[in-house]
């Protein structure tokens, strides 16, 4: 299993890298699934090779350090979007089982995979309506508001 | 493979009957220059040349023909003859000119094949060489140069191919699919019906898709050629605007501090992106929500001692561990609430899940960090602007006093930058239009999944499945093979051609950034000189003229003809060194600063000839000659003389 990130994404990836504000596309798809999270919202409908392109198999070496807490905001978002208290131990248990797998570089099962790429997939989506897909030439104004947008959308949904 | 090439005569062709004789020491004279005034029959002789080596005439008409043949002259008969030394071994072939019949016919000479025979009989060792695109790279013309560094083409990448013979692999693809249309002719006449209909299909969609790619590729590289100029135009701008005495100073200063603030733009920028790695600086809530997590997890005691693997472990067991029997109800029991409780290795998950969230409650981490650093991005992005519009403002007040070619310039970069805005939307359109018709979309991966499909589907129709996915999979290797092989090729060619670039342009070395298509120069946006193009792909094809034990001569038409005194000493100092055989057919004035610069400089063995043809002019420059230094023919003379090369002075055909 790997991130998958949605085609049309390439143009903002190659202004975005052209600018060497990012390194790898994974640095996209990171923004995009914490645009899925911010909002709770996933498209689990976009499954078709065409729309979808692999980039990895494991977390880039660039998070090294948040990787556990990415994996950790997954399972969180699951919980809420579920409406499960934290504090229930056994389906907060199941949902670990359901999305960790620690033996993987990735830290993720399949099912972890397949959550995080539709949390992207949306992202994606409502990155492109909020900000416009032209937004990506402008690199350093684009970091500044994709951070706008994903500070305001978890002080309004992420309480 | 060694290849020397000992020269040629010729009779009954345009070009004067002459016998060019390079022969030394049982080889070839390492530099040998052909003087011949325009006119006197260079590209006839290079034709000549060209068609005996590759056996391949296919290309010429009856008028093509006849074109050849000696003006004025009664004759009804051509016979041009190279002579080789190939590996050490004599071999020559002629070819020969009916010129009534408008007929040629070749023939080999080569004392191991027998003497005398009919055809272009070429053992296959040497023939693998002798196809017109291996020829191109040793009968060089300047055309070449220019595009073996032009993006537009991919005459760099074809080199290689020819080189290597990989186009062979593209031979054996088209062969698996003439094959393959073979054999479904072989089908019931119902099937045949469809089949057709289907490969018509195919056809079409074919040819569109080999029409969008070529489309696609030149928008792209359009985009790429157009980025470049708009660079040389701001390079221009700035140069006209620091001509002004009055702008200098501000505008030099502007354009240093924006450097220097565009620099702190990346920096932060990606200071920026490294902090935005971390979630938990996005939003306190976030922070929030991990540290709630963590929290809970201690209260609720997870990782806990008990573990899914122990009921699984329980589950398989007859006995429970209170003793009473394990039945299939209470075995499925079991297995449903081991779902409840964590596995055994998550444990290490949770515990550095924990560990990095403990972090984020730590003092040093600052929840505000990443919002400051964007606060300053902003403010240097704000400085950046004001120097830009401070910029432009110059920029306009030059303009405003008339600088025509500044408005000029400013027109240019606008209309380039319009035109790579309507390409961009055009790949696009290419990568990913929505229309879902094959016949009508731009999308070529929406054509090319078409194709796929109905070559699945003549596949079933003919029945014949198996042998269709063979021959795919066969022509999937090939592709792979090529694509591989290609770039671990240009992976080594590269490295040779870098340091036999350093090597030969000891003083003014340039740095060879890559070799896709075309060759690309590092740090070269606005293009190469004449004299570096000229350089580079000398050293480039002569790299491939010398790959591992191969030798291949390398004949040149005018070699200094375009270039001015200077770059003309540059290219002659190169020369020597880069070839075991070099021939070059001149004028007269590419004389000084090449031809005498070589021979001044090299040590190698050199053969000088003038070839003219019969005129009151030429009879009489060769009156006062030597007659054992005149080699005399119906038409024309070959003279082999020194100091009468370096003194004739005849552009043109008198």
């Amino acid at each position: 299993m790997a991130f998958f990130i949605r085609r049309e994404a390439d143009d903002w990836f190659k202004e975005l890298q052209k600018n060497e504000l990012i390194r790898t596309q994974f640095d996209l798809y990171y923004l995009f699934f914490l645009k899925g999270i911010s909002k709770l919202d996933r498209n689990p409908k976009m499954k078709s090779s065409d729309a979808l392109k692999e980039l990895i198999e494991y977390f880039p070496s660039e998070y090294d350090g948040s990787k556990n807490i990415i994996v950790g905001l997954l399972v969180n978002t699951e919980l809420k979007r579920l409406g499960i208290p934290f504090d229930h131990k056994e389906n907060v248990q199941k949902k670990y089982n359901k999305i960790v797998e620690p033996e993987s570089q990735s830290k993720l099962t399949s099912k972890g995979f397949v959550l995080m790429n539709d949390y992207a997939s949306k992202g994606y989506e409502l990155f492109n309506q909020e900000l416009g897909n032209k937004s990506a030439s402008l690199a350093p104004e684009f970091l500044i508001n994709a951070f706008r947008n994903l500070n305001e959308e978890f002080q309004d949904n992420y309480n | 493979m060694e290849i020397k090439l000992k020269g040629w005569s010729s009779e009954g062709f345009r070009c004067p009957d002459a016998n060019i004789d390079l022969s030394h020491n049982n080889g070839a004279y390492d530099l040998s220059f052909i003087q011949m005034p325009n006119g006197t029959g260079k590209t006839t002789t290079l034709l000549l040349l060209k068609a005996c080596l590759s056996g391949n005439i296919s290309n010429w008409s009856a008028d093509d023909i006849y074109q050849l043949k000696k003006k004025n002259h009664p004759i009804n008969d051509g016979k041009f003859t190279i002579n080789l030394l190939v590996n050490n071994e004599v071999l020559s072939i002629e070819l020969v000119v009916d010129f009534r019949e408008k007929e040629v016919s070749f023939w080999t000479i080569s004392p191991q094949g027998g003497g005398r025979q009919r055809g272009w009989i070429i053992p296959n060792q040497l023939a693998r060489f002798l196809n017109d695109e291996f020829i191109k790279l040793f009968i060089f013309d300047g055309e070449l140069a220019d595009k073996l560094l032009n993006n537009d083409y991919d005459e760099a990448s074809k080199a290689i191919d020819a080189l290597f013979q990989l186009y062979l692999l593209d031979e054996i693809k088209d062969r698996l699919s003439e094959y393959w249309d073979e054999k479904t002719k072989d089908v019931p006449r119902k099937s045949q019906q469809a089949i057709t209909q289907q490969k018509n299909k195919l056809s079409d969609l074919k040819e569109l898709k080999t029409q969008l790619e070529s489309k696609y590729k030149t928008a792209k590289d359009r985009i790429l050629k157009n980025e470049n100029r708009i660079e040389e135009i701001k390079e221009e701008v700035n140069r006209r605007i620091t001509e002004v005495e009055e702008f200098r100073k501000d505008y030099n200063d502007a354009l240093s501090s924006l450097g220097n603030i565009k620099g702190k733009i990346t920096n932060k920028s990606q200071l920026a992106f490294q902090s935005l790695r971390n979630p938990a600086y996005i939003h306190e809530n976030i922070t929030n929500s991990l540290v709630n997590s963590k929290n809970n997890l201690d209260s609720l005691k997870l990782p806990a001692n008990t573990s899914k693997q122990f009921f699984e472990e329980l589950a398989d067991e007859e006995i429970c561990i209170c003793g009473r029997p394990i039945g299939d109800d209470e075995r499925k029991e079991i297995i449903n609430k081991s779902e409840y409780y964590l596995s055994n290795d998550i444990a290490g998950y949770l515990n550095a899940f924990k560990s990095e969230v403990s972090s984020l409650q730590s003092e040093s981490f600052d929840q505000d960090a990443l919002e400051n650093e964007l606060d300053s991005l902003s403010e240097l992005l704000d400085e950046r602007d004001k120097l830009e519009g401070k910029m432009r403002h110059i920029q306009n007040k030059l303009k405003d006093r008339g600088d025509e070619k500044l408005k000029e310039l400013e027109k240019e970069q606008v209309k380039l930058e319009q035109e790579n805005d309507s390409l961009e939307e055009l790949i696009k359109k290419f990568e990913s239009d929505t229309e879902t018709n094959p016949l009508k979309t731009k999308n070529i991966s929406i054509i090319k999944d078409e194709i796929k499909r109905i070559d699945e589907e003549i596949k079933i129709i003919s029945g014949k499945v198996d042998l269709k996915n063979k021959i795919d999979l066969l022509q999937d290797i090939l592709s792979q093979v090529k694509l591989i092989s290609k770039e671990e090729l240009k992976v080594k060619i590269l490295e040779k051609f870098r340091e036999r670039v350093v090597n030969t342009l000891e003083h003014n070395p340039l740095l060879v950034e890559s070799i896709d298509g075309a060759i690309k120069l590092e740090n070269q946006q606005s293009g190469a000189s004449v004299g570096q193009t000229l350089s580079i792909a000398y050293c480039f094809l002569t790299t491939l003229l010398q790959w591992g034990t191969h030798s291949f001569p390398l004949v040149v038409d005018s070699p200094a003809g375009p270039l001015d005194l200077a770059v003309r000493r540059q290219v002659a100092k190169i020369i020597p060194k880069l070839t075991d055989q070099f021939v070059a057919f001149t004028i007269s004035s590419e004389r000084q600063g090449f031809v005498d610069d070589i021979k001044a400089r090299s040590d190698k063995s050199i053969r000088s000839l003038t070839v003219l043809r019969k005129s009151d002019y030429s009879n009489k420059l060769v009156e006062e000659l030597k007659p054992n230094v005149v080699h005399n023919s119906t038409d024309g003379y070959v003279i082999d003389d020194e100091e009468f090369f370096n003194q004739i002075d005849i552009e043109e055909e008198q």
